[in-house]
């Protein structure tokens, strides 16, 4: 579900698509704290594309927590 | 004459203040007398960790209507607020469109769409710093908001881009269902739109959802909404996800 880069950053193996698995993942996270409510991309509201640890990268995001 | 004005501070790991920066600018112009002030709008660019954001990658822009004179007056304070307003890690930029000075419209716009779907050095947009109409202003860090803030001036040019700042809501009633010219009465909404892009008539009905945001689309504020496949109400108001684009 993460690999590891480089930079020993967090990176989420399953896109920018996968609603269900980062609604979960963020369901269960401490560190999850909602973004500005203008960078919301996500339904859900808890959910990793809508945290504000979440930095975007081509192909996924990284997880900054 | 029209300004479009735009800003871009997104690398704030925990900040998020860029829409708020926007804001205050458009009651600045407002209180002061200066001019009249459009809603603003945040645009998305290429998410890229190159960019040099650390969160996200979008810029906040708006137009406004002032007179000539108020022009530099107003550059001096918004340079002095944005700069007031950065964290020290903030690499602030600020940027301001005039189109009847311009000589060309269109580079900029190529410009923008550039910066939305791939990386953009700061000499690129640096290459406007000269042109008339064009005013480019590196207020903080590294000076690379410049890059996203001068896009954003472009993106709100085309009238076609960026989704505005906070929820409407038309009714404290959950699921409230209107009809489009009760939503266009009582809100700032210009038009209804399904993700077709088809025009909604006035007396089809749509289901208010619980977080309903407004788009820029032929220089209107936009709603879009999507079918529900019942009888009644036809139309629900479209959700964050379908919106992305935007």
């Amino acid at each position: 579900m993460w690999s590891i880069s480089d930079k020993g950053e967090r990176e989420f193996t399953g896109g920018k698509e996968d609603w269900a698995a980062v609604a979960h993942i963020a369901e269960n996270c401490p560190g999850f704290k909602p973004d500005d409510e203008d960078e919301m991309v996500a339904d859900e509201a808890v959910s990793c594309y809508n945290c504000r640890y979440r930095r975007w990268t081509i192909k996924s995001f990284v997880c900054c927590k | 004459m029209k300004i479009f004005v735009a800003i871009d501070d997104s690398l704030q790991l925990d900040g998020g203040k860029a829409g708020v920066t926007a804001s205050l600018l458009t009651q600045a112009i407002e209180d002061n007398g200066w001019g009249k002030c459009t809603i603003p709008s945040r645009h998305r660019l290429y998410p890229h960790p190159d960019t040099g954001c650390k969160k996200h990658n979008t810029a906040r822009s708006f137009s406004a209507d002032i007179e000539e004179q108020y022009l530099q007056v107003f550059i001096d304070y918004a340079c002095k607020l944005i700069k007031s307003s950065g964290t020290p890690d903030s690499n602030a930029g600020l940027a301001i469109a005039v189109p009847e000075l311009m000589e060309n419209t269109d580079e900029l716009l190529d410009y923008a769409y550039r910066v939305k779907e791939g990386m953009v050095s700061k000499n690129d947009a640096l290459a406007f710093a000269d042109k008339p109409g064009i005013y480019l202003f590196e207020l903080s860090g590294s000076g690379k908001g410049i890059i996203g803030a001068l896009a954003a001036a472009g993106l709100r040019i085309t009238g076609n881009d960026g989704q505005f700042r906070g929820k409407l809501q038309l009714s404290k009633v959950e699921s409230y269902v209107a009809t489009v010219s009760e939503i266009i009465y009582n809100t700032y909404v210009e038009q209804v739109k399904n993700m077709e892009m088809e025009n909604i008539g006035l007396d089809e009905y749509v289901r208010m959802g619980e977080k309903v945001k407004v788009v820029l689309l032929d220089n209107k504020y936009t709603l879009m909404v999507f079918p529900t496949d019942i009888q009644h109400p036809k139309w629900q108001t479209s959700t964050t996800h379908m919106l992305r684009v935007f």
